[in-house]
């Protein structure tokens, strides 16, 4: 297997239950998974069997992953973040679109990881905060709402314009969050 | 960027669609709509890039050293290790039969009965179901069965959170399993093997309900319902 193959090339070759290029995606995305469903959830086991589930389920529908319109990047994660709320949820089933996941971005290397972290950097202390009880904590709008003693459309709204601003960037770094201004 | 006129769907439900905050009926519904919405669809596309690039920014986490030995172990076997995952039913597969809505008056009738606590020789369900009773707000109602024989509890918390507990495993070659009916659609929350159930924040004014199914589990109900719980 070479490591050079892209990750839409390993997702590929899983489709043709090609072993390795599973293992080879794992190793470029579990241990940043692992640090998602670290925050999720507490039980150690449940999180190494969360990131285990979401690679199956990621083996499971290779063979209908479209390369020409998916991104692996944002594919396995949102997998995992599903599988990890599921554990939360109790056993609740939830399941994303396979062509939702198209994304203008590449596969993470330093560069790209720079971009990201520009991106996360422009937030507000409290949006990442809003951010992480929302998608890491699972808590509804109205739970934030409660916890943060904020009404509830303040909190709806502010989510939104964290997560604006993150996409907003992330489209076009060079113009920044000033086009939702 | 908007979603169609006169949608359905809001731009903040496809938000929250994103960040895992629906039911999984309203995700299914926002699933169908982006299906002929393209504008939509590409924004829940950014949404789910930009949480995406959360995650990607956090600093990674070593492995198990076993973890991959687990990965390989799990697709070969995938009955021995995979978790569950069962089909859900289609929205026109769910055609509501009278019995349903018979047992659905009778089931709420015989769930008034307030019970403390069951006689189960389980400590570890013991205490979940005492925590869950000594909740702020939880309300707690035995579950009978047409012979108003109590078969266990159902506590339900004041953010639609519920614990259910069974006086018995399922029986041999049949599965729990819950179902949460939103607008008269049935969808799957999940099999259970065990005595214990528990499901967060489920959608207010849903109704919620448990069948005994085959191992796998089922797309739709096919037997008559042992709970039904309207939240």
């Amino acid at each position: 297997m070479e490591i050079a193959l892209t990750d839409n090339e390993l997702i590929g070759a899983m489709a043709n239950s090609d072993e390795q290029a599973l293992i080879e995606l794992h190793r470029r995305y579990a241990p940043y998974l692992r640090a998602m469903a670290r925050k999720m959830l507490r039980d150690r086991d449940d999180v190494d069997q969360c990131i285990q589930d979401a690679f199956v389920k990621a083996w499971d529908a290779a063979g209908s992953f479209d390369a020409t319109k998916a991104s692996a990047k944002t594919w396995l994660v949102t997998i995992a973040h599903r599988t990890v709320l599921n554990k939360i949820r109790g056993g609740r089933l939830e399941t994303v679109p396979l062509e939702l996941w198209d994304s203008p971005l590449n596969p993470p290397n330093h560069v790209t990881r720079i971009v990201l972290e520009e991106a996360v950097a422009r937030l507000e202390p409290y949006e990442k905060e809003l951010i992480e009880l929302a998608f890491y904590q699972g808590y509804s709008h109205s739970q934030i709402a409660q916890e943060l003693s904020q009404p509830l459309g303040t909190i709806k709204s502010r989510i939104r314009q964290a997560l604006d601003k993150l996409r907003s960037f992330l489209e076009d770094p060079k113009g920044g969050d000033d086009r939702d201004n | 960027m908007t979603t169609k006129a006169n949608s359905p769907i809001s731009e903040e439900m496809l938000m929250d669609y994103a960040l895992g905050m629906l039911s999984e009926g309203e995700a299914r519904a926002v699933e169908d709509h982006l299906q002929n919405d393209p504008a939509a669809a590409l924004l829940v596309k950014s949404y789910l890039n930009a949480l995406s690039a959360i995650v990607l920014t956090e600093e990674p986490e070593a492995l198990p050293e076993d973890a991959e030995d687990k990965l390989l172990e799990a697709i070969r076997n995938p009955h021995a290790t995979q978790a569950e995952v069962i089909s859900l039913p289609s929205k026109d597969s769910w055609n509501p039969k009278p019995w349903w809505l018979a047992l659905a008056v009778a089931a709420v009738l015989a769930l008034i009965t307030w019970v403390s606590i069951l006689n189960n020789p389980n400590r570890q369900i013991n205490q979940a179901l005492q925590q869950a009773q000594s909740q702020q707000g939880a309300i707690s109602q035995s579950l009978v069965n047409d012979k108003q024989e109590t078969i266990g509890t159902l506590v339900k918390q004041a953010d639609n959170s519920l614990l259910v507990i069974f006086k018995e495993k399922p029986p041999p070659a049949q599965v729990y399993q819950a179902w949460e009916i939103v607008n008269g659609v049935p969808v799957s929350l999940g099999v259970w093997n065990d005595r214990l159930m528990k499901f967060e924040s489920l959608t207010e004014g849903s109704i919620f309900g448990v069948t005994l199914e085959p191992p796998s589990g089922s797309e739709q109900p096919t037997s008559t319902p042992i709970v039904l719980f309207q939240l």
